[in-house]
C-alpha cells in the first residue's frame, strides 16, 4: 500500500552554510514505498546550488588528513606503492562508502542516528556510537589545529619558542616541535581554535562557503608551489623514490592495504556522520554520484600533491625516514627556510588552521544536527553544550608534562602520547567498524538496489545494475579484510598501563554514551 | 564500455568523450614530468608511478569535473 505523508511543520532549521540554503518546497507531499512506514517529515532546508554542497563537502573532507595524516602514515609505512594502493581502495571502498552516506542523508533527511533509525531500531545505537567516536576524534583533531595555530603565530613573529636562544621554526624544527609540546602554548592554541569554531557554529556559517571557494584554491596553489619548490631541490629524487617507487614486496604488506582503508575514511570524513548531515540538506532528486566521485577525488589530488611537496622537502631537510605522528610538523617548516619563509610559513599554517577549522565545523555539525533532531534542542543550546564538552575532552591531549618512556627509549610528552594512542583506535577501529556496520545496514537491511536507485535518480551518469554488488559485497568485504589485518597487526604496542587501558577507555566511552543517548527519550 | 562507445556511443551524451580527452591530456603531461624526473635521478619505476598516479588523481578528477560542467542545467 502506498502511503502518503504531508509536510506540515514549517519549523526553520539552521544548517551549515545556511545563507545558501532555502526551503525547497513550502508544502511538499512525499510518496513512500509500501514497505516504508509513514513518516511525518518537517520541511528541511536545502542547498540552493549544487556547487555549494560540493564545496561544503570538500571543505569537510580536505583538512589535516591531507597535510598531517597522509605524510604521517606514508612515512611510517615507508612510502613506495602506498598511493597506488590507496587509489585502488578509494575506488573499491572509499567512494562507495561516501556515496552510501550521501544516499542515507538525502533519502531520510536526518542526521546519522535519525537516518539509520528509520532502517532498523539498532541503527540508532550505531549512529550514536559513530558520533561519540567522532566527538573523541574532534577533541584531538582540534589540538592538531592548535599546533598549526601556534606555528602560524611563531612563523610570522620569527620568535624562538623557549627564550632567545631556543629553537625557532626555522632554525631547529624538531627542537621547536618538542618545546611546543612541553609548554602550555598548545592549550592556548586549543582555546583559540574552539573560540573560532564556536563563533562560526553559533552565529551561523555565513561566508564560510565563499571563503572555501577562494581559500581552498589558494591553498592548492601554495601546495603546488611547495611541490615545485621541493622538486627543484638537489635531493628531490630521494623524496620521489621514497614516495612513489613501488616495491613488489611492499605491495604484499597487509598494513599498506588496511591503512589505506582507515586513512581513506579519515580523509573522506566517512563514518563520522558529517557527510550524512550535509546530504540531509540536499534537495530531493539532488545529484549524488558525480558529487561523491568529484569530492573524493578533490581530496585525493590535494593529498597526492601535498605528499609530493612534503617528501621532497623532507629529503632535502634530512628528515626522510623519520616517520611519526609529528612528522608533518617537523617536515613542512623544513621547506620554509627560504627568503620570505616566515611569510610563506604564516600563510601556510594559517591555511592549515583554515582547512582544519572547516573540517572541525563539519564534525561538530554532525553532532549538533543529530542532537537537534533527537531532542529538539534549539541550535544555540546544542552548540554551547557540545563545543564545551568537546573542548574539555581535548584538554588531556594538550598536557605538557613528561612521561617516562616504559620502553626506555626516552621520555614522551603526555599530550602527544595520548593523541597518538587515541588516533590509533578512533581511526583504525572506530571509523572502520562504524562504516562496516553502516554498509551492512544500508546494503543488506535497506537494500543495495535501493541505494542504486537513489543514486541513479538524478545522477549525472547512471551506475550499472551490477554496482549494487559493489556496495553489498565488495566494499564490506574490503572493510572486513582491512579490519582483520588491523587486528592481526595487533593493538597499539602495549608498553605501559596507559597503552593497555586506552582501548578499554575508548570502547567504554563509545558504548556507554551511545547506549545512554540511544535510550533517552527524544522528540524525533 | 568500449572506446567507440565513449567517443560515439551512448556514453558520449554524458560528456565522456570530452572527459576522456582531458584524461589523455593529463596522462601526456604526467609522462613529460615523469621523463624529467628520470633525468634528475629518480628511479624509472617511481617516474612511471608518478605518471600513473597523476592520471588517476588529477586526470580522473578533471574528467568528472568536465562531466559535471557538461551536465549543468542549460
Amino acid at each position: 500500500m502506498i502511503q502518503m505523508a504531508e509536510k506540515t511543520d514549517q519549523k526553520r532549521l539552521i544548517s551549515p552554510y545556511h545563507h545558501d540554503i532555502q526551503f525547497s518546497h513550502p508544502r511538499e507531499v512525499i510518496v513512500m514505498g509500501e514497505e516504508t512506514s509513514v513518516e511525518l517529515e518537517v520541511a528541511r532546508e536545502t542547498w540552493v546550488t549544487r556547487m555549494g554542497f560540493v564545496f561544503a563537502v570538500w571543505g569537510s573532507m580536505t583538512g589535516l588528513g591531507n597535510v598531517w595524516n597522509w605524510p604521517f602514515k606514508v612515512s611510517v609505512l615507508g612510502g613506495g606503492p602506498f598511493v597506488l594502493i590507496y587509489l585502488i581502495m578509494l575506488l573499491l571502498v572509499g567512494i562507495p562508502v561516501v556515496l552510501t552516506e550521501f544516499v542515507l542523508g538525502s533519502t531520510f533527511r536526518r542526521g546519522f542516528p535519525g537516518a539509520l533509525k528509520r532502517i532498523h531500531p539498532l541503527g540508532e545505537f550505531l549512529g550514536w556510537f559513530c558520533l561519540v567516536n567522532t566527538a573523541i576524534l574532534t577533541a584531538f583533531y582540534t589540538v592538531l589545529i592548535g599546533y598549526a595555530a601556534v606555528y602560524a603565530g611563531y612563523a610570522i613573529t620569527g620568535l624562538p619558542l623557549d627564550g632567545v636562544m631556543g629553537p625557532s621554526t626555522f632554525t631547529d624544527q624538531p627542537g621547536f616541535f618538542v618545546n611546543m609540546l612541553m609548554s602550555p602554548i598548545v592549550l592556548v592554541g586549543l582555546i583559540v581554535v574552539w573560540l573560532v569554531v564556536f563563533i562560526i557554529d553559533y552565529f551561523g556559517t555565513r561566508g564560510i562557503e565563499r571563503s572555501v571557494m577562494i581559500l581552498f584554491p589558494l591553498m592548492w596553489i601554495i601546495i603546488i608551489f611547495m611541490a615545485f619548490w621541493g622538486l627543484a631541490q638537489p635531493n628531490a629524487y630521494q623524496g620521489l623514490d621514497f614516495y612513489l617507487n613501488p616495491d613488489v614486496e611492499q605491495f604484499l604488506n597487509p598494513n599498506m592495504w588496511s591503512t589505506a582503508v582507515s586513512l581513506s575514511f579519515f580523509k573522506l570524513s566517512a563514518g563520522m556522520g558529517a557527510l550524512t548531515a550535509y546530504a540531509s540538506y540536499l534537495p530531493r532528486r539532488g545529484e549524488l554520484t558525480n558529487s561523491a566521485v568529484t569530492t573524493s577525488l578533490l581530496d585525493t589530488t590535494f593529498a597526492f600533491t601535498a605528499g609530493m611537496a612534503v617528501f621532497t622537502i623532507a629529503a632535502t631537510a634530512g628528515f626522510l625516514g623519520g616517520g611519526g605522528v609529528g612528522f608533518a610538523f617537523v617536515a613542512w617548516p623544513g621547506g620554509m627556510v627560504i627568503p620570505g619563509g616566515n611569510i610563506l610559513g604564516f600563510v601556510f599554517f594559517l591555511m592549515m588552521v583554515f582547512l582544519g577549522v572547516t573540517s572541525a565545523i563539519s564534525l561538530v555539525e554532525a553532532i549538533v544536527t543529530a542532537v537537534m533532531d533527537k531532542f529538539g534542542w534549539p541550535r544555540s543550546k546544542a552548540v554551547i553544550v557540545i563545543t564545551l564538552i568537546l573542548f574539555l575532552g581535548g584538554v588531556p591531549f594538550t598536557l605538557w608534562m613528561e612521561l617516562p618512556d616504559p620502553m626506555g627509549a626516552g621520555d614522551v610528552v603526555w599530550g602527544l602520547y595520548l593523541l597518538d594512542i587515541f588516533d590509533y583506535y578512533v581511526e583504525n577501529f572506530g571509523l572502520v567498524l562504524v562504516t562496516l556496520f553502516m554498509m551492512i545496514i544500508m546494503a543488506w537491511v535497506w537494500g543495495g538496489a535501493k541505494i542504486l536507485d537513489a543514486a541513479n535518480e538524478a545522477g549525472d551518469f547512471k551506475l550499472p545494475s551490477w554496482y549494487k554488488w559493489v556496495v553489498k559485497v565488495i566494499s564490506p568485504v574490503g572493510i572486513i579484510i582491512a579490519l582483520a589485518f588491523i587486528i592481526i597487526n595487533g593493538f597499539y604496542a602495549v608498553g605501559s598501563i596507559m597503552e593497555f587501558t586506552a582501548p578499554l577507555i575508548w570502547i567504554a566511552i563509545c558504548i556507554v554514551f551511545a547506549a545512554i543517548l540511544w535510550r533517552m527519550k527524544g522528540v524525533d | 564500455m568500449g572506446l567507440m562507445d565513449i567517443f560515439f556511443g551512448p556514453y558520449e551524451r554524458f560528456g565522456m568523450r570530452g572527459g576522456f580527452i582531458i584524461l589523455i591530456l593529463v596522462a601526456i603531461v604526467g609522462g613529460i614530468f615523469a621523463a624529467w624526473m628520470w633525468t634528475i635521478g629518480t628511479q624509472p619505476l617511481a617516474a612511471v608511478s608518478f605518471m600513473l598516479d597523476l592520471t588517476l588523481t588529477y586526470g580522473v578528477l578533471f574528467m568528472f569535473l568536465y562531466i559535471m560542467w557538461y551536465r549543468r542545467p542549460k
